[in-house]
């Protein structure tokens, strides 16, 4: 009964579609924790990267527990994303990542709202701003157009690079056992 | 339906008081700041439109507002139902003799044309076209809109009435919900008192709910299997939870009424939320948290805000939790607050500060 997936995430909108998106993949509630950045004053991303390290750690001292990291790109590449959390570990004496833990990175470029667009049928690019969700849970057919693309494992034409970079980590997510 | 505008003036300490509400939202606010007034005054409303309620038993003079000289009560609400906006408008005003409320004026709109409107006694029903129907006198101590029956030309007005069941509002107490049932029952009670003969309804009207909730029940309550209603007397049920024993053997059938009160809640929430599939409920809940372990706090939650937008329309909810804050606060809080004893006001959404949780600033008053 405990859990077993960390989302660690820059906004409730990111933290929802990766927790609708788990549940299709047969996780259930109880087996997800998601920690959200307070909205307000400061930003998000430095909230998530700030805290990574601690729950890096948390993760290898629990094992068994997959750490998945929820945060936008905005106008950096999601290499260069993904290397601020890393810096992020060193300058706090944690070791990065290795290519073989359960740490899966979840970097949308521009944002979430560009993979929304992409999932709903239009074509985009990863400079533009798309419209968000007034409710979060309105996102409920982008991801099952997502779950139905991964099952049949093949993306529609034309699909956002860093949703493809995601394809790729999320091979490191942990077998659902039954 | 969803509701969308609240506006209260004379009612305890909500006084030309206004509240626009989203698909999910979270009450914020000190205690005394007006939350519980809130749900109280729409749980009222629903008792005088369609509960046959006079209205002197559910707004009585004792809860004008206490500071204000003047007798009159108003109330209005916006709910949409699909892509049409319903307006209902009820003013009250103290009888002559200062002991009792009556109503005065009662009307309901639709996209901003009418399809009900009663004065000073007088009642002039519209048709679903909009063109006046028939003028005739009416009782003030009751709702004209509550009693009117459903007839061909005036569907839309029966389809708020419909709708307007769908709204809950509950403050649910583990240790007042009764072991049995009598009876079923459509409608939940404040308390959820009732509960058991709620589920007893919801059993035989939506089997298929039942076994997603079941489910769902599997995976929050350790060793629990299923709930079943059994025959308890002539036609008494009891509502019985059956868990796995540790290490095997018969399972325990247990009584809904010695369950933890924490299991008792657990069951009620999942129900509201997962019981009533594709009915478009809107639920509001005081303080879902009460008896819930620190754990099952987000998994419900989560489980709450999955479902809006599906089988519940709307939800809204009051809380002092810090995981509640935390979760929905930012981006969905409404901050009620209030100066000493003055009137309510809804303020900015609450901001936490950096490198606190929005709870901890809150629970520093730093909020503003």
């Amino acid at each position: 009964m405990s859990v077993r997936i960390v989302l660690l995430c820059e906004d409730l909108q990111l933290a929802t579609f990766m927790r609708r998106f788990l549940k299709r993949r047969g996780w259930q509630a109880h087996e997800i924790r998601e920690e959200i950045a307070p909205p307000g004053q400061g930003s998000g991303e430095q909230w998530v990267r700030e805290r990574y390290p601690h729950e890096l750690t948390a993760i290898r001292t629990r094992g068994n527990t997959a750490l998945v990291v929820g945060t936008d790109a905005d106008l950096l590449s999601v290499t260069e994303r993904i290397a601020s959390l890393d810096r992020q570990c060193q300058a706090q004496g944690v070791q990065q990542r290795t290519g073989q833990e359960p740490v899966i990175m979840v970097v949308p470029k521009r944002n979430i709202e560009t993979w929304f667009a992409y999932l709903r049928g239009d074509a985009v690019n990863e400079g533009d701003v798309y419209p968000r969700y007034v409710n979060e849970a309105d996102c409920r057919d982008d991801v099952r157009h997502l779950d139905e693309m991964c099952r049949s494992q093949h993306l529609r034409a034309s699909p956002p690079p860093s949703l493809l970079a995601t394809c790729t980590e999320y091979n490191k997510m942990p077998t659902k056992s039954p | 339906m969803m509701l969308k505008r609240l506006y209260i003036d004379n009612f305890r300490c909500l006084v030309n008081f206004e509240l626009k509400l989203d698909p999910i939202n979270l009450l914020l606010g000190a205690n005394g700041s007006g939350k519980t007034s809130v749900f109280d005054v729409l749980r009222r409303l629903q008792d005088f439109l369609i509960g046959d309620f006079r209205v002197h038993d559910v707004f009585p003079v004792s809860d004008l507002t206490l500071w204000q000289t003047g007798g009159r009560q108003r109330f209005e609400f916006e709910v949409s139902a699909g892509d049409d906006l319903y307006t209902y408008r009820l003013l009250l005003e103290r009888e002559s003799d200062r002991r009792r409320m009556r109503v005065f004026e009662e009307r309901l709109d639709l996209n901003d044309k009418p399809l009900f409107h009663c004065k000073n006694g007088m009642a002039q029903l519209y048709r679903d076209d909009h063109a006046p129907g028939p003028e005739y006198p009416f009782d003030w101590s009751l709702s004209a809109v509550g009693a009117l029956h459903e007839r061909p030309d005036n569907q839309k007005l029966t389809r708020f009435k419909h709708d307007l069941a769908k709204l809950i509002v509950v403050r649910p107490i583990p240790i007042l919900m009764e072991r049995e049932s009598r009876g079923e029952q459509e409608r939940l009670s404040h308390r959820m008192e009732n509960f058991v003969s709620w589920y007893r309804h919801l059993a035989q009207e939506y089997m298929g709910a039942m076994i997603a909730l079941l489910s769902e029940l599997k995976a929050v309550l350790p060793g629990f299997e299923s709930l079943s209603l059994k025959e308890s007397g002539e036609d008494s049920r009891a509502l019985k939870a059956q868990f796995s024993r540790p290490g095997g053997g018969k399972p325990m059938l247990l009584d809904f009424g010695d369950l933890s009160d924490g299991q008792k809640m657990l069951i009620a929430l999942y129900t509201l939320v997962l019981g009533l599939k594709d009915e478009g409920v809107s639920l509001f809940i005081d303080e879902p948290d009460n008896f819930l372990a620190l754990r099952e706090i987000q998994p419900w939650l989560s489980s709450l805000a999955d479902e809006v937008g599906e089988s519940v329309e709307q939800a809204v909810l009051i809380s002092h939790h810090p995981e509640i804050i935390n979760y929905l606060g930012g981006a969905h809080g409404r901050w009620l607050e209030r100066d000493a004893v003055g009137p309510v006001r809804v303020g900015q959404s609450p901001k936490s500060l950096p490198g606190l949780l929005l709870a901890d600033t809150v629970a520093r008053g730093w909020e503003k």
